[in-house]
């Protein structure tokens, strides 16, 4: 197991590295980034002192090398827009942005497994096929646009969540449900679909000769085989949340890294473009790795090979 | 003595062909039956339907099918009540019979736990015992192994332990030595007459194997597409066969020096 | 059966969208001042006093433009995009794989590690800052859209062709002395087709998504071009004045993604119960 671990480890490093170039190719060949940053309509003079400020003459391989070892040792830059250190910057937005994210996690687990569970004891009945249309309605709602219609409706009709903002708890239950709605369906199908497979198994048949009943028989036996897949999908998406929340922090107006994003981009704020990308990256590829882990830690199979 | 009694079970899959035609058969405590036949014969079948673990889509009927005086096929029976606790079952795989996710203590724990309830400690020292009992060395240690990290011999061993957990009646056996190599078959085999002896227990043994029937069978049932052609004591039917197919089974066992011979579908003999 | 609900929907979507200008002759860039902000054909049956006509049966939007013009004008736009995005992301998406399960080796480790980059990419951010860097022209976003959307059809792709070119027919073509190329071609893509397709019509809901989402942040297709995305952006500034606004172009994308599900996932169940 710890071969395979440390294989995974290089390759992830390998990957943020790969990561780290690409960004920082996007965000200094796309467009002139003296002109990116001093805007439309800048004048010639203003162009040439920005390139001067922030070291553009130089070649592209020495900026990203300054850059990326500056960002090995934690040290992201400093942002064009605020003058200050992106990494401080970064830290205060992220609470928000992993609070959102985790409320949408959890909550699209506490509706993706009982629901699964509950098909999966009763086969092709209504409840398992109303599981797979809400799968599939779930994951053709655009999420934006649920955002609008929950704000229209619990802010503007009936005044009973506020609109924008990050502040209370209460802030964070349309976003989450946004949240959750958009990560349940891959959820839900996988769980269901794995429960279905696991169902077929042996050891549920003993199980049953056991003389347990069904639900034991789903809940201890069947949900801890059917679990792995389900790990691993959970683990991606609080990675792709963590990382693409930018849409609803910008609805929301919440204060994450997300919200953060979008002001970079639009302000042409590099660094901090540079800095949330990589950061994501470096989340998504924790998680895979640590959803590994966890995965072979449950498996006794693995964990004691 | 209590029987298990079974009279007229009909199987049926949605089609018109039934897996299992009016099967009538009757087991005491104490005593082996052996169901024998060739895959497809519709011997699974049966035992499935005594435990209530017919696949879904299955269709099943009897005149009777009882343990004792409890109808099985009542719904007012629960079956979660009788499985484990009166009636018990093991079946081929060992390999894959057991979850591989948890302690085999966890698993014959929870059998005990399940129909008798009270403290851990208990079904515990339950678990130790059968284990021992059923030959398993270092029984202690064993509790918290994972079955991976057992033998398919053993794995069988301690699915026999945790069939007795709860000391039931009756104990049916579904090609328990099929998956296991010679040596230990016959281990398997003496170690269940064993139990049967000690326990009480009324064995239904199913198996496509005469040696199995041999070994250890007090009555034999030979079973052909779903249909009982001959039933019998051993040593009788073995003797003197009286339908043509319990002809052919027996004389298709390969004995050294005599040429091959084979079994066609249409049942006659080739060389 | 969900299968003809699906490509029903999306086929009159599809005609809507083709047929549209000439069965609606109504401008969708048209504005009328005096006629803004007018609720769809249904307020009136709850509201005597609504100005809901006929004239315009989803009513207008706060430029006074006909919005069933609009969203037909913005079927256009998104589905036309939607579909060129994913048949060019499916196709890289299976290049690659095809590639990688083929030869192996130190191709598929390279490969391997170019899909494993380009699934740890954050894909909004991403699309966000290339198309605010490039400008929103109709190819950036389909490069960038596809640059981000192959990944499925590579994994798959890269998969089968393993299996695949482990079956006996394809060793025994490059016994008889066949070309990579002509394997591939007679061996290989035949095999993955169905699962190509079946991939296409997820792509293809996650492209129209991706181009809506662009779009309400400004950055798709410069207005006045209707993209349902920019509409709900439009939309979103009127939610006090005119809360149904949002309505229209949302269902729109919902329909539209939602049939595409349906077709995916009755192409996927047809997969599976066929020998």
């Amino acid at each position: 197991m710890w071969v395979y671990l440390t294989r995974r480890l290089v390759t992830s490093f390998a990957v943020l590295i790969a990561i780290s170039i690409l960004v920082f190719a996007l965000t200094n060949l796309a467009r002139d980034p003296a002109i990116a940053v001093a805007g439309e309509g800048a004048s010639a003079s203003d162009i040439q002192q920005v390139r001067e400020r922030y070291g553009f003459e130089q070649s592209l391989p020495q900026r990203y090398l300054q850059w990326a070892t500056a960002a090995a040792s934690g040290d992201l830059g400093i942002s064009y827009r605020q003058n200050r250190p992106v990494l401080n910057i970064i830290v205060e937005r992220l609470p928000v942005t992993l609070m959102l994210s985790s409320t949408g996690l959890v909550l699209a687990l506490a509706i993706s497994l009982p629901l699964s569970l509950l098909a999966a004891r009763w086969p092709g009945s209504l409840l398992d096929r109303a599981t797979l249309w809400l799968a599939l309605v779930a994951q053709s709602v655009p999420s934006f646009w649920l955002a609008l219609v929950l704000i229209s409706l619990m802010s503007v009709k009936w005044g009973i969540l506020p609109a924008s903002g990050s502040v209370s708890i209460y802030h964070f239950i349309m976003p989450g449900i946004v949240l959750a709605i958009y990560a349940m369906p891959p959820l839900l199908r996988l769980t269901r679909a794995g429960l279905q497979e696991v169902l077929k198994s042996d050891y549920i048949r003993t199980a049953r000769a056991k003389g347990l009943p069904e639900r034991k028989v789903l809940s201890k036996h069947a949900l801890r085989n059917a679990l792995v897949p389900v790990v691993s999908i959970a683990a991606v998406q609080l990675g792709y949340m963590l990382g693409g929340s930018v849409l609803l922090e910008t609805i929301f107006a919440m204060n994450g890294i997300g919200y953060l994003a979008w002001e970079a981009i639009s302000g042409a704020d590099l660094p901090v473009i540079q800095a949330i990308v990589l950061l994501s990256a470096f989340f998504y590829v924790a998680l895979s790795l640590l959803a590994d882990i966890l995965n072979a830690w449950l498996d006794p199979r693995i964990r004691l090979a | 003595m209590t029987r298990l009694a079974v009279e007229n079970l009909r199987i049926t899959f949605g089609g018109n062909i039934p897996a299992v035609d009016g099967v009538s058969f009757a087991i005491e405590r104490g005593k082996v039956l052996a169901i024998v036949g060739e895959s497809g014969s519709g011997k699974s079948m049966t035992s499935l339907a005594l435990m209530g673990l017919l696949p879904r889509g299955a269709r099943m009927s009897a005149t009777t099918m009882r343990l004792g005086d409890l109808d099985l096929t009542a719904s007012s029976t629960r079956m979660t009540d009788i499985r484990g606790r009166r009636m018990a079952m093991i079946f081929q795989d060992p390999m894959t019979c057991l979850n591989p996710v948890y302690t085999i203590g966890n698993q014959l724990e929870e059998v005990y736990l399940q129909h008798n309830g009270g403290r851990r400690s208990a079904a515990r020292e339950r678990a130790i015992y059968l284990l021992d009992r059923v030959g398993v060395p270092m029984a202690r240690e064993r509790l918290r192994q994972y079955p991976h990290q057992m033998s398919g011999g053993l794995r069988q061993r301690v699915m026999i332990a945790m069939a007795l957990m709860c000391e039931p009646e009756f104990l049916i056996a579904d090609e328990p030595t099929t998956a296991l190599d010679v040596t230990t078959q016959i281990q398997v085999l003496d170690l269940l007459t064993e139990l049967k002896d000690d326990f009480g227990l009324g064995l239904l043994l199913i198996t496509h194997d005469l040696g199995v029937v041999a070994r250890i069978a007090g009555e034999v049932c030979v079973m052909r597409r779903g249909v009982f052609v001959e039933t019998g004591g051993v040593a009788d039917v073995f003797a003197n066969p009286q339908h043509a197919y319990t002809r052919q089974l027996l004389d298709a066992v390969p004995v050294l020096g005599q040429p091959k011979k084979r079994l066609l579908p249409d049942g006659a003999l080739s060389l | 059966m969900g299968l003809w609900i699906g490509l029903a929907i999306l086929a009159v979507i599809a005609l809507l969208a083709l047929a549209g200008p000439w069965l609606l002759p109504r401008d969708p860039m048209a504005q009328n001042i005096m006629n803004r902000r007018i609720p769809p054909i249904w307020d009136a049956w709850f509201n005597p006093a609504s100005k809901a006509s006929v004239e315009h049966l989803l009513g207008t939007d706060r430029l006074g433009r006909d919005y069933l013009a609009r969203v037909i004008a913005g079927a256009r736009i998104s589905l036309p995009i939607g579909f060129i995005t994913a048949g060019v992301a499916v196709t890289i998406g299976a290049a690659i794989g095809i590639a990688a399960g083929y030869w192996r080796g130190r191709v598929d480790a390279a490969l391997s590690f170019v899909i494993q980059t380009r699934l740890s990419l954050p894909i909004m951010l991403v699309a966000l800052t290339s198309i605010s860097l490039l400008g929103g022209s109709l190819s950036v976003i389909i490069i960038t859209g596809s640059l981000l959307l192959w990944d499925r059809a590579a994994i798959v792709s890269r998969t089968m062709t393993m299996q695949l070119s482990e079956r006996d027919y394809v060793r025994v073509a490059k016994v008889l002395g066949a070309t990579n190329w002509q394997i591939i071609r007679r061996e290989i893509l035949p095999g993955l087709r169905n699962a190509l397709l079946i991939i296409f019509t997820i792509e293809l809901g996650n492209a129209i998504l991706l181009e809506a989402s662009l779009s309400f942040l400004g950055l798709g297709l410069p207005p006045p071009a209707p993209s349902w995305g920019l509409m709900l952006a439009e939309a979103r500034e009127d939610i006090f004045a005119a809360p149904w606004m949002i309505a229209v172009p949302g269902v729109a994308l919902l329909l539209t993604v939602f049939a595409t599900g349906l077709i995916g996932d009755a192409l996927q169940t047809g997969e599976q119960t066929q020998p």
